[in-house]
C-alpha cells in the first residue's frame, strides 16, 4: 500500500502542475455505474466508435472492476475550464464540423484536454520514481480530438500499428464506465452539466477531472 | 426538427446523492413535458416495471434488411438490461398513433406522415433527456421507437456510423429503440393502461432519469 505522505508528494504536483483540486481517495471512492459508458454511445457522441479509447472499445465495467481490484488509492484531481469556453456556442459547432472556430475556443479547449492528460502521465511517472513500479491512469474525454486532430482516423481504431501516442493517450475516466460528475460531487467539488445547449451564462464554470491510481 | 429541445436558463449542479424528493418533482415536471411536447401521455415508471425480454432482440436481428448502428443494437461489451436496472425511475410516454399507422419494424417509412408520428417520439425522447441532464441527472438516457434509419436517414446508402471510425450525421437525436434494445414496449404499455391491440400500432419511448 502506498505510503501516505507519497501520495500527498503525489497529490500536491497535481496541483502544481495545473489542477486546482486534488485529493487522495481510495479506490472505493471510484464509482462504477454500467450506465456511465452507454452514455457515451445513446445518444452517440461523435466519438463513439472513431476512437479506439472511447466505447464501445475500450475497457468493459468488468474488465475496469479487475484493474480496480490491484489498487488500493488514487489521486483524483479536476482541472477548470472557463465556462466562456466549455459552454461556448462556438464550440459546439466546430465539434459538428470538425472546423476550428475563429474564436480559439476548441483549441483552448483541446489544451485543456491535453493538460489532463499530462498531469496523468506526469503523476505516473512521479510515482514510478518513488518506487511505485503499477500505475493506472485515466484522463478526461476522448484522445483523438486532442493529440490526433489532424489525423484522417484513430491508427489504434483503423490500423494493426496502434497508437500514434501512447506515452501520452490513455482511456477518459468515463469510457471506463466511472461515474466522474457524482464523484466530483462526493468530493465536494461543485460540477454542472454542460451541453451543446448551455450558455456560458447557465453554468458558472467547467472542469475536467483525472484519477492515477497507485498500488 | 428540435435539436435545442431545452431551456437551459437553470443548470443545476450534480447532486452527491439524489434528493427522492427533488426526484419526484423532477418527474412530474418531465411528464408535463413530455405532453406539451406531443405526448398523448406520460407516466413515471420504475426500473423494475421495463421489461426486457431476449425474443424482441431476436426479432429485431431477423429484421436485418436496413441495417443501422441502432438496429439492432449490439454493443458486446456492455450490458443494456444491467444499465437500465441501475436507473430507479423513469418517464414511459405515448405518442396518438392515428388509424393506419402500422409497426414498421426497423424497415424504410415511406409515408411522411408515419413517418412524423415516430419522429415526435425521437423528440420528445429528446427534449426529456436533455431536460433530465440539466436538472442534475447527468445519466439520463431516452429510447425511441423502430430503427432511427427509418426516420432520419432513408436516403443514405447505409447507415454511417456503421463505416468503422465515422461518427452518426445525427448525433444529437438519433438514438436506439426500445425495441432494439430488448424492451417489450407493447406490453409496457398495457400496463400503463393505454390500449393496445394487434390492428393499431402504439408509438412509446422511455426516458430512464435517475
Amino acid at each position: 500500500m502506498a505510503d501516505r505522505s507519497d501520495l500527498e508528494t503525489l497529490r500536491e504536483s497535481a496541483l502544481e502542475t495545473g489542477a486546482d483540486k486534488a485529493v487522495i481517495i481510495p479506490v472505493s471512492d471510484v464509482l462504477l455505474d454500467p450506465r456511465v459508458r452507454l452514455k457515451c454511445m445513446i445518444p452517440k457522441c461523435y466519438m463513439s466508435g472513431s476512437c479506439g479509447h472511447c466505447p464501445p472499445h475500450g475497457n468493459s465495467i468488468q474488465e475496469v472492476r479487475e484493474i480496480l481490484s490491484r489498487f488500493r488509492q488514487g489521486i483524483f484531481f479536476q482541472v477548470p475550464v472557463k465556462s466562456t469556453i466549455i459552454a461556448a456556442k462556438s464550440l459546439y459547432k466546430a465539434i459538428e464540423t470538425g472546423i476550428m472556430d475563429n474564436e480559439g475556443n476548441a483549441f483552448n479547449l483541446g489544451g485543456h484536454y491535453i493538460l489532463v492528460f499530462s498531469i496523468v502521465k506526469l503523476l505516473q511517472k512521479r510515482a514510478k520514481s518513488m518506487g511505485y513500479r503499477v500505475t493506472h491512469g485515466f484522463a478526461a474525454g476522448n484522445c483523438r480530438d486532442p493529440f490526433c486532430h489532424l489525423q484522417p482516423h484513430c491508427r489504434d481504431l483503423m490500423t494493426q500499428k496502434g497508437c500514434r501516442h501512447p506515452e501520452l493517450s490513455s482511456f477518459s475516466m468515463e469510457s471506463c464506465g466511472m461515474d466522474v460528475f457524482t464523484m466530483a460531487a462526493r468530493a465536494g467539488w461543485n460540477h454542472y452539466p454542460i451541453g451543446g445547449t448551455c450558455t456560458p451564462e447557465s453554468v458558472p464554470t467547467g472542469n475536467l477531472m483525472g484519477l492515477v491510481l497507485v498500488a | 426538427m428540435n435539436n435545442n429541445p431545452a431551456n437551459q436558463d437553470h443548470v443545476r449542479p450534480i447532486p452527491p446523492q439524489t434528493n427522492p424528493d427533488q426526484l419526484a418533482k423532477d418527474l412530474s415536471i418531465l411528464c408535463g413535458k413530455a405532453r406539451e411536447s406531443g405526448a398523448s401521455d406520460a407516466v413515471v415508471i420504475s426500473a423494475g416495471d421495463v421489461i426486457f425480454r431476449p425474443e424482441i432482440r431476436e426479432k429485431v436481428s431477423r429484421q436485418d434488411a436496413f441495417p443501422s448502428i441502432h438496429w439492432p443494437l449490439d454493443y458486446p461489451k456492455d450490458n443494456i438490461e444491467e444499465a437500465i436496472r441501475a436507473y430507479r425511475k423513469g418517464i414511459l410516454f405515448c405518442v396518438a398513433a392515428g388509424e393506419n399507422l402500422p409497426d414498421y419494424g426497423g424497415g424504410p417509412i415511406d409515408n411522411p406522415l408515419h413517418r412524423n408520428r415516430y419522429l415526435l417520439v425521437y423528440e420528445i425522447a429528446s427534449i426529456l433527456e436533455s431536460a433530465s441532464f440539466y436538472m442534475g441527472h447527468h445519466l439520463a438516457m431516452g429510447f425511441a421507437v423502430g430503427n432511427c434509419r427509418s426516420v432520419f436517414c432513408p436516403d443514405e446508402k447505409r447507415c454511417v456510423p456503421m463505416l468503422k471510425g465515422k461518427p452518426c450525421i445525427h448525433p444529437n437525436i438519433g438514438r436506439p429503440s426500445m425495441e432494439a434494445a430488448g424492451m417489450d414496449a407493447l406490453c409496457m404499455a398495457e400496463n400503463a393502461g393505454w390500449i393496445t391491440d394487434e390492428s393499431r400500432f402504439l408509438p412509446v419511448g422511455l426516458v430512464m432519469v435517475d
